[in-house]
Order: structure tokens, then C-alpha cells, then sequence
């Protein structure tokens, strides 16, 4: 039902109905910034992760042609877009380096030590996440972030259960490995 | 051994997502009994999984402030997704000024006349009665300079460079600074208030987010840090996100660079544009003093200012505008009792002389009518099949 809606709009999206591109995009946002904001751990970036999916998306508009599910096409672009963040991030920039100085120790304010455990257990985790393979840690991600069952994800993305049961075990086995020392 | 392990990940995994059957419970419980090993990998399991289900739990956004937001940084919806050029060279001065005016309609002078002077060394410009807008200059010398800005945006300043403000900047609904030199900036995240940097002939807008502008002699590159960056040289707009970068080198195009700063091995994704660059230089500045029509539209809707900066032509190719200039031509000629109308089979007027039907006018009748359309250097209007040059209203006699 929710789906056929989207198709629907989507329809209208291709032939340029703005009105109905601002309807997908509030229908969808909440849950896709918390998703993003699952990986990255950071809010107005998570929301221009979305934005950048949504602004794609209405860019290319004419071109566009969904062939699984929205809501699977939906994740999956803000969960690329996330990793490829998260990914150019680590990539430590010359600038910043450059620019060494008392701006850049004043932006990163440390975390307090009492926290640091945990703290630092989410960062090695959103990290790790965000290195699982593509297919996995989209599944892994659908599953602790939007808290859904096997089978709905098995549906949404259109794969089996038994993949979707197989990818969050080696999920778990990969984070596990990494994070426990 | 191996194949024991695995059975018992993946029970580990139904378990946690809740997925077991009673039967599979039982058998991790007997398995967890074994040894204090296999309780410490439940509860290392139960910790990640937790963990992991906690990451994403926070506040709501709200999705309409959100779409509000996203909204600025949508491409115009008229405009196809092909032609996010800008058409015009001067609409990058003219944006600069429009800023201004959206701050304070008076105050724009101030700014304009302190383009292209050298470094001020006054902290402060004195305040003037006719505006209660001033300028504040951020200059740094032989050290870097740190500073936050009224928005609680912060910069910090390379060596010689200067960066200059309204003092409006904080209540300013498009926050909008001129850098010289080169600069990080970390900008304070904002619902609906996009903050803009021109650096050259650039302009850079964000949302909220931190990036890094450099401007060694006729260049000016722009990284990001993170966020999401719109750049926009005289005719193009491109969107940069993190780890990339966009160069402007001296007259030419603006240049895409994709994760481009590391170990200095930028690849270039692609010019994208022609090469209009050049005729930019040769260009008057845009006054937009002598565009009344675009003041007023820009003081109804400031908002709106980049797209109506983009739409804007002043007799360019909107036919519209055309006609209407050219029948207040004719309308004039014939009040005047100079011409009827329907006798002018073509006419230009330019800052030169004013022709009309192959003749030219007296001086008083031409200097009359220059003061009166000639908006700046180099304008022209033409009725009749005259060839395009430059800048100004041409129009042939089927389309009036």
C-alpha cells in the first residue's frame, strides 16, 4: 500500500510535480536521517546525506527508473552515500593539516573521560560498520537501525530470509573480530 | 570444530534479533554452560548488537524544517536539470550586491566601493547616518588568525588575509562574507539562513558545515571538510560534499575535483563549461542600480535572490522585456512627435548615437533618449535586423 504510493509518486516526480517530490521527501526523512545518522553519528551530516540523495534524485528525475522497491533504492542510496562519506572523511585532507592550529583543537572537543568507554565503543563500531561489505552492511543496518524483522528486509531488498539470516551472522562475526581485540 | 562455530554464530544472530525458536534458545544456553568462554562471547555478541542498536537513536528532526532547508539547494524547478549554467558573467557582482541589499537597501554602497581596494587596516569602517549597517573587516597579518563570527560561525584566517562582514550578519536571513586570501570555515549550522562566501569569483554557499578556501594569486579552490557546498563561478553551479574540492584557475573554468587532496594527486573530473570565461574581465560590473525592475523584484522576495538573479536578463533573450523596451522606444518617438510608430522600420541606440531608419538623430533628440535607456557602457537597443553585440535589448520588427 505505502509502496504503491510511493510509485505513485515517483510518477509524478519524473514529469517534474515538485508538490509531490516535497511529499516522498517528508514521508521518508525522518527515518532515512536516523538511519544516516546511525552510521555516522552526527546529525546535520546525516541530513545532508539525505539531502544529497533527495537532490540527486530530483536532478535526475527524467531518468529515473526504480526497478526494486523504493524504499530498498531509498536505504540503499543513503547508506552509499553515508559510507562514501564516512570513507573520504578518514581520508585525512592536507588542509586540515595545513591548518593545524587552535581553531582546529577547538573543534574537537574531546569527549569526557567518564564516557570515553563508550564513546569510544561507538566510534570503533560505526566505523567498523561502515567497512562491512555493501550488501551486508546494508542488511545490518536495516535490521539495528530500523529495527526490522528478517523477513521485512528480505522483502523490501527482494532477497531470501536465509541470505538476509546469513549476512547479519557474517556481519556479526566481522564487527566482533574487529571490535574485540 | 569450524562448522560447530559457525552453527553457533548464526544462533548467536537469531537469538539477538529475536528470530530463535525455543528449540535453537535452548541449545545456545546449553552451549553458553559450556565454558566461561562461549558466556563471554554471549555477552561480547549482546554488546555490539545493543550497541549498534543504539546508534541510531536520537532526537527527531522535523521534516518540514528539513525540507526547508533542502529546499535552498534545489536547482530552480522551471529550469531543467541541464541548465544550471548562468548566462550571464555579471551575475556573480550582481549577487554580491543583492546580498547587501537584502541586509540593508542602503548600506550596499559601502560594500561595493570597498570591492577590489587593497586590505584595509581599520578594524571597524565608521558608522555613516544614512545606515545603520557597517562593515567589519577580519584582517590577519605574518600569523594566522582565529575568529567567530556574530552567526557563532567560525574562521580561521591564513596569513594575510581578510575577510569582511555586515555587521547585519547575524540577524541577516543570507549570511554573506568576502574573503581575501585564504580561509577554513566552520559554519554554524542553520535552519534557513545559507551563508555565502565570495572568494574571486566565486561564490560558495552552505547550510552548515566546514570547508576550506584558498586563493593564491588568480585562483581559488574550495575543499570541503563536510558538508554539502553549492560553488558558483559566473556560469556555473556545481555541488561539492566532503572530500571535495572545485578550482578556479585565473580566467578559466570552474574545475571539479573529486577527493582530490590528498598526496596531491587531484584528478580532474571535468571543465564544465565552454569557454565563456574570458569575456567576464572585458565585462562593466553589473550595476544594479540601473536595473530598477530586478531591485524590486529582489526587495519583494530576497529569499528568492538566486533564481532571480539567474532569470534576470536585462535584454537578453526574455522577448518579453524586449517588447517592452523597445514599444516605450516607439511610444516615446511618437509622443515626442518625432516618428509614428508604425513608421520606424528599425532603430539603434547606443551610447554612440541614436539611428533610426537608416538616419541619425540631432543630438538633442539622441542625448535624450540615451539618458533615458542607455543603462551603462557598451548597452545597445536595436529594433530591425541589427547583428548581436555585447550587452542590450535586440529585436527584430516580426517579433514586436
Amino acid at each position: 500500500m505505502v509502496e504503491s504510493h510511493d510509485n505513485n509518486l515517483i510518477s509524478l516526480i519524473v514529469s517534474g510535480d515538485k508538490v509531490a517530490f516535497e511529499g516522498l521527501f517528508k514521508a521518508h526523512f525522518k527515518r532515512l536521517h536516523a538511519y544516516a545518522f546511525g552510521l555516522i553519528g552526527d546529525e546535520s551530516t546525516a541530513e545532508e546525506m539525505v539531502q544529497l540523495v533527495f537532490i540527486r534524485l530530483w536532478e535526475r528525475r527524467q531518468y529515473l527508473k526504480i526497478h526494486t522497491s523504493f524504499k530498498s533504492f531509498i536505504y540503499r542510496s543513503v547508506h552509499n552515500e553515508s559510507i562514501n562519506f564516512l570513507k573520504s572523511r578518514r581520508i585525512r585532507t592536507n588542509h586540515q593539516n595545513q591548518m593545524a592550529g587552535a581553531l582546529t583543537q577547538s573543534l574537537y572537543v574531546e569527549s569526557p573521560l567518564a564516557k570515553m568507554e563508550l564513546a569510544e565503543l561507538t566510534k570503533n563500531l560505526r566505523q567498523a560498520i561502515s567497512e562491512l561489505p555493501e550488501q551486508c552492511g546494508l542488511i545490518f543496518c536495516l535490521s539495528r537501525f530500523e529495527d526490522l524483522k528478517y523477513r521485512e528486509i528480505a522483502d523490501q531488498l527482494g532477497i531470501s530470509i536465509k541470505t538476509v539470516e546469513a549476512q547479519m551472522t557474517k556481519a556479526m562475526k566481522i564487527l566482533k573480530k574487529k571490535l574485540v581485540a | 570444530m569450524k562448522e560447530i562455530n559457525n552453527h553457533i554464530e548464526e544462533l548467536l544472530v537469531k537469538f539477538l534479533s529475536g528470530e530463535a525458536t525455543a528449540e535453537e534458545i535452548m541449545t545456545l544456553k546449553k552451549w553458553a554452560s559450556v565454558s566461561s568462554e562461549n558466556e563471554t562471547t554471549l555477552a561480547q555478541y549482546k554488546t555490539i548488537w545493543e550497541a549498534a542498536s543504539n546508534l541510531s537513536a536520537k532526537p527527531e528532526t522535523d521534516e518540514d524544517a528539513a525540507w526547508k532547508r533542502m529546499q535552498a539547494l534545489l536547482p530552480d524547478t522551471e529550469m531543467s536539470s541541464t541548465r544550471r549554467i548562468y548566462r550571464y558573467p555579471w551575475l556573480q557582482a550582481a549577487a554580491i550586491i543583492i546580498l547587501v541589499i537584502s541586509v540593508s537597501f542602503l548600506g550596499y554602497y559601502r560594500l561595493f566601493k570597498i570591492r577590489g581596494n587593497k586590505t584595509p587596516v581599520v578594524a571597524q569602517a565608521p558608522k555613516t547616518s544614512i545606515s545603520d549597517t557597517s562593515l567589519t573587516f577580519i584582517v590577519s597579518g605574518d600569523q594566522r588568525k582565529t575568529d567567530t563570527l556574530p552567526d557563532q560561525s567560525i574562521v580561521e584566517l591564513n596569513t594575510h588575509s581578510t575577510l569582511t562582514y555586515a555587521d547585519t550578519l547575524s540577524v541577516a536571513s543570507h549570511r554573506f562574507v568576502e574573503l581575501q586570501g585564504s580561509a577554513f570555515f566552520k559554519v554554524k549550522h542553520n535552519v534557513s539562513r545559507p551563508f555565502t562566501v565570495k572568494a574571486g569569483r566565486l561564490l560558495i554557499t552552505v547550510l552548515g558545515t566546514s570547508f576550506y578556501v584558498k586563493m593564491p594569486a588568480d585562483t581559488v579552490e574550495v575543499s570541503v571538510e563536510t558538508g554539502i557546498v553549492a560553488v558558483t563561478d559566473e556560469k556555473n553551479s556545481v555541488l561539492l560534499k566532503a572530500g571535495e574540492s572545485a578550482i578556479l584557475a585565473g580566467k578559466g573554468d570552474l574545475a571539479y575535483l573529486s577527493n582530490g587532496r590528498d598526496n596531491g594527486q587531484h584528478k580532474t573530473i571535468g571543465s564544465l563549461t565552454g569557454n565563456v570565461g574570458k569575456k567576464y574581465q572585458k565585462e562593466p560590473a553589473f550595476d544594479i542600480n540601473q536595473h530598477p525592475d530586478l531591485i524590486r523584484q529582489l526587495m519583494q522576495d530576497p529569499q528568492k535572490w538566486a533564481s532571480l538573479l539567474k532569470n534576470y536578463s536585462p535584454g537578453g533573450n526574455d522577448i518579453e522585456f524586449c517588447r517592452r523596451i523597445i514599444n516605450n522606444v516607439l511610444d516615446d518617438l511618437e509622443n515626442q512627435g518625432i516618428i509614428q510608430r508604425d513608421n520606424v522600420r528599425d532603430f539603434k541606440l547606443d551610447g554612440d548615437a541614436f539611428i533610426i531608419n537608416g538616419t541619425r538623430q540631432p543630438q538633442d533628440i539622441f542625448v535624450a533618449f540615451k539618458n533615458k535607456y542607455i543603462k551603462e557602457q557598451g548597452y545597445v537597443i536595436c529594433l530591425g535586423d541589427y547583428k548581436k553585440t555585447g550587452k542590450g535589448v535586440f529585436l527584430l520588427r516580426k517579433d514586436l
